[in-house]
């Protein structure tokens, strides 16, 4: 396996039997979704309880793609939106494009009705590719991709990082977002694209599930693998990083590249599960909540920005409709300042979020889980450090003496 | 893979914790549907954004919902039940409105929605309605074009506060030079394509017109364009932010109210509070109501706001809306009783009120609302002195004939009914609108 680069055999039964709680909880996390996802219970009266499942879910992905970069890399992004949304966009705008040809808009025409008020007649021809569902899920995946190689190409390469880098991202959502209010012939503008119908119920569900499994098993293989090695020294001591030879400007492009392809993933499934897009999914706003999802869950965790998305999401559907009543006003009038305090909670008191809170815990307890892992991996970074290894010489398994 | 037994065990607890809450949560909601289903009260969603960046507008109809809300129950009810009402915040996100508008159809089993502020707030509940055969009462101006099934639409569409306005100005400002400013979306635009086809019935003439993103406060070349283009007045449809600094810059730049008057159907007491009211001093506004109606119905309505939310609030057409469609839903229910196709085709339309800006009716065919049209001329405490006022409540157009003269929206219409009639998975088109 990737991890056991250093050491005797104590540290890598140690790292391989951690390995397997995180694992579990995924796997379990999904039967779970699955079983709630097709329960009677929810099947007919509650079904807006599954469309909120399948939302998290898409979120906790891209809470994900915020973590790789952020937790794993030392790149905080405060554009991560701008993937999502772009990938969101494109399928919107093909299911639009194709559900307006079947039903007529309330203008009667049979194209977007944004487009009618715009003065449009018919669809643009350079729109007309989005007709095709495989060619717009394959843009919804390629043009964030390739967005993040020349944005890491012209950050990274100029050795940009840390806050200017944060900066950028940030003006890189609002550019994004503004384009999409301005040309509303295009995008639909301040109101989004919506009635497009959407995907619901268990097929596309299971689709989301199984995408999420895929995601997660990913991340995981991806930063225990020697890159993810690599791009923790980064994250931890970037100068001494490239003094050992490592390229480190290519090593944050590619994780860059590989966090927006997971975000525009996440965006795709979510315009065709949810059925609105709306320019807020593509800006600073949304870019924010997911960094303070990972913040909350734990960063450099697996699980973590799961376990954020989910519950911050969830505390917030719950409490905005919490019609109890307190201090003589209903609580879902003045709720944000419950979230508010859970933020200043986990800020002061569980700095390295739940999960890795959790993982301290456990640790302090002896019994090697969720924190040792990461513990580990950082100690095994470090040493790598110390010994001089610039070409990266030893490979996989090799004992080092 | 060896899996160790504290492993095992771990994880054994972790899935049966899971499962736990898998089996439990469903009682969680189940319970919220007892509560639905026993019949004490009529439980009503009210939908609005309490946070968020349209929080300030939204807050104060809920506020003017939740005042109706406790008269209609001071007075016995409807039907001998209570009204309850269901809060809802949906926190300025179109996708919250959607998800929100969702749970309260389907797990509250509200008999009727009153929220909605913005057209892409409603845009994106209207699937869910639709599909759900739900209720929603929707109190905005709003750009119209739009007749669906399930929204009875209780705000002013552009022919209630146009068609007498652009008249009124040529005859009584003796103003026939126009430009027009406006915020670049739906209803701006949809709006001065009716105002440019009256200002042609009239033969004024179109001195220019001009669109600045939403939320833009910079106007100065604007104002050198308003300036160099030979104006007598200004049309303005910008929203929000914009307001305020658009007239501000234009008092700053020296242009007066006496040579260039600025005539918008959006700018309220809210934004010439905002603004300062010396910004506001001596233009125009037309609008169905202003806090200065003079009736007692408006002057009861202002006493009650300010003592249940303080004195120093104010009420505007938006929140007056909100308050006399609660009573309109009342109505309704009284008549028809709580089913959603009852209430829709028995129950709302036709319903009269007493409203604030005097009385107010649902129209039968096309389910938006009879309105009165006045014209506002703002003074210096920020209010406005009524100037003008319709002899007649308008009847609303959501098809205005100058722009759409080959359609209509009419829910009497048997065509439209049936088709109506047909499942959502056989018929999507939910709405009113037919070609004639």
């Amino acid at each position: 396996m990737a991890i056991n680069l250093a050491g005797g055999g104590a540290t890598v039964r140690k790292v391989r039997r951690a390995r397997l709680i995180p694992l579990w909880a995924l796997i379990l996390g999904a039967l779970v979704m699955a079983l709630i996802g097709t329960s009677p219970h929810y099947a007919g009266t509650d079904s807006y309880v599954v469309g909120l499942i399948g939302k998290f879910l898409c979120f906790a992905i891209f809470a994900l793609s915020v973590d790789l970069i952020w937790g794993f890399a030392g790149i905080l992004s405060l554009g991560q939106a701008v993937y999502f949304g772009i990938g969101a966009y494109m399928v919107a705008l093909s299911m639009k494009l194709n559900y307006t040809l079947e039903n007529a808009t309330r203008y009667g025409g049979n194209i977007p009705d944004f487009m009618e008020w715009n003065g449009l007649t018919e669809v643009p021809g350079f729109m007309a590719p989005l007709l095709s569902t495989p060619v717009a899920v394959a843009l919804a995946l390629a043009i964030p991709t390739l967005l993040a190689f020349i944005f890491g190409v012209i950050t990274f390469k100029r050795h940009i990082y840390g806050v200017y880098c944060a900066v950028i991202t940030l003006a890189e959502a609002l550019i994004l977002e503004r384009f999409i209010v301005e040309y509303q012939a295009y995008t639909g503008g301040f109101n989004g694209i919506t009635d497009y119908s959407n995907l619901r119920g268990a097929p596309f569900l299971w689709v989301i599930i199984a995408v999420t499994v895929v995601c997660f098993l990913g991340a995981r293989v991806l930063t225990h693998s020697r890159i993810g090695t690599v791009l923790k020294s980064i994250r931890d001591n970037d100068v001494r990083a490239e003094f050992m030879g490592y390229n480190v400007a290519n090593y944050r492009i590619f994780v860059f590249c590989i966090s927006a392809f997971m975000a525009a993933g996440a965006g795709a499934m979510y315009a065709a599960w949810v059925g609105i897009v709306s320019f807020l999914d593509t800006g600073p706003l949304l870019s924010v909540e997911a960094v303070i999802w990972t913040a909350v869950g734990g960063r450099a965790t697996i699980i973590g920005p799961f376990i954020g998305a989910f519950l911050i999401r969830g505390l917030e559907f719950v409490l905005s409709g919490l019609d109890i009543e307190l201090a003589g006003r209903s609580i879902a009038e003045y709720w944000q300042i419950f979230m508010g305090a859970l933020f200043i909670a986990v800020v002061l008191w569980i700095p390295d979020g739940i999960v890795g809170t959790i993982g301290n815990w456990v640790r302090k307890r002896g019994t090697g889980t969720l924190g040792q892992i990461r513990e580990d991996q950082d100690r095994l970074a470090h040493d790598r450090q110390h010994d001089w290894d610039p070409a990266g010489a030893t490979k996989p398994g090799e004992e080092r003496v | 893979m060896a899996i160790k037994r504290r492993n095992f065990l771990r994880g054994s607890a972790t899935a049966i914790g899971a499962l736990t809450i898998g089996q439990a949560a469903p009682f969680y909601f189940a319970r919220n549907i007892a509560k639905a289903q026993d019949g004490d009260t009529i439980k009503v969603g009210i939908l609005h954004s309490l946070s968020g960046t349209i929080a300030i507008i939204e807050t104060s109809l809920h506020n003017a919902e939740l005042l109706a809300i406790e008269e209609i129950n001071a007075a016995g009810g409807v039907n001998g039940k209570m009204i309850e009402p269901v809060i809802e915040d949906a926190q300025s996100l179109v996708q919250v409105f959607a998800e929100k508008a969702k749970k309260l159809l389907l797990n509250d089993k509200v008999t009727a929605v009153m929220g909605c502020y913005t057209s892409a707030s409603r845009q994106s509940v209207l699937p869910v309605f639709e599909e759900y055969n739900g209720v929603l009462l929707y109190p905005t101006l709003y750009e119209a074009q739009e007749c669906s099934k399930n929204v009875f639409y209780t705000g002013a569409v552009p022919n209630q506060q146009l068609d007498e306005f652009e008249p009124w100005i040529v005859a009584n400002l003796g103003r026939k030079k126009c430009y027009m400013i406006g915020s670049n979306y739906i209803y701006p635009k949809e709006t001065n394509r009716e105002w440019k086809a009256l200002l042609e019935i009239s033969g004024a003439e179109n001195m220019g017109e001009e669109y600045a993103p939403l939320g833009h406060t910079e106007f100065s070349t604007v104002l050198n364009n308003i300036a160099n283009s030979g104006a007598d007045y200004v049309f303005s449809t910008l929203v929000g932010d914009s307001i305020v600094a658009f007239y501000k810059q234009f008092k700053q730049s020296g242009f007066t109210a006496e040579d260039i008057p600025i005539c918008t159907p959006i700018t309220t007491e809210q934004e010439t509070a905002a603004m300062g009211a010396e910004n506001a001093v001596g233009h125009y506004t037309s609008f169905n109501y202003f806090q200065t109606v003079d009736s007692p119905e408006n002057k009861s309505f202002v006493e009650r706001y300010k003592a249940k939310y303080g004195a120093n609030e104010v009420t505007n057409a938006v929140m007056e809306a909100a308050y006399f469609q609660t009573y309109f839903l009342a109505q309704g229910i009284a008549k028809s009783g709580t089913d959603a196709d009852a209430l829709i085709y028995e129950g709302l339309p036709g319903q009269e009120f007493n409203a604030p800006q005097g009385p107010v009716k649902i129209d039968e065919k096309n389910h938006h609302t009879h309105l009165w049209a006045r014209i506002g001329k703002a003074r210096e405490d920020g209010q406005f002195d009524i100037v003008w006022k319709s002899k007649e409540r308008i009847r609303p157009d959501p098809w205005v004939d100058q722009l759409y003269p080959n359609k209509d929206c009419d829910f009497t219409n048997q065509s439209v009914l049936d088709r109506l009639k047909k499942p959502w998975s056989e018929e999507k088109n939910r709405s009113g609108t037919m070609d004639i």
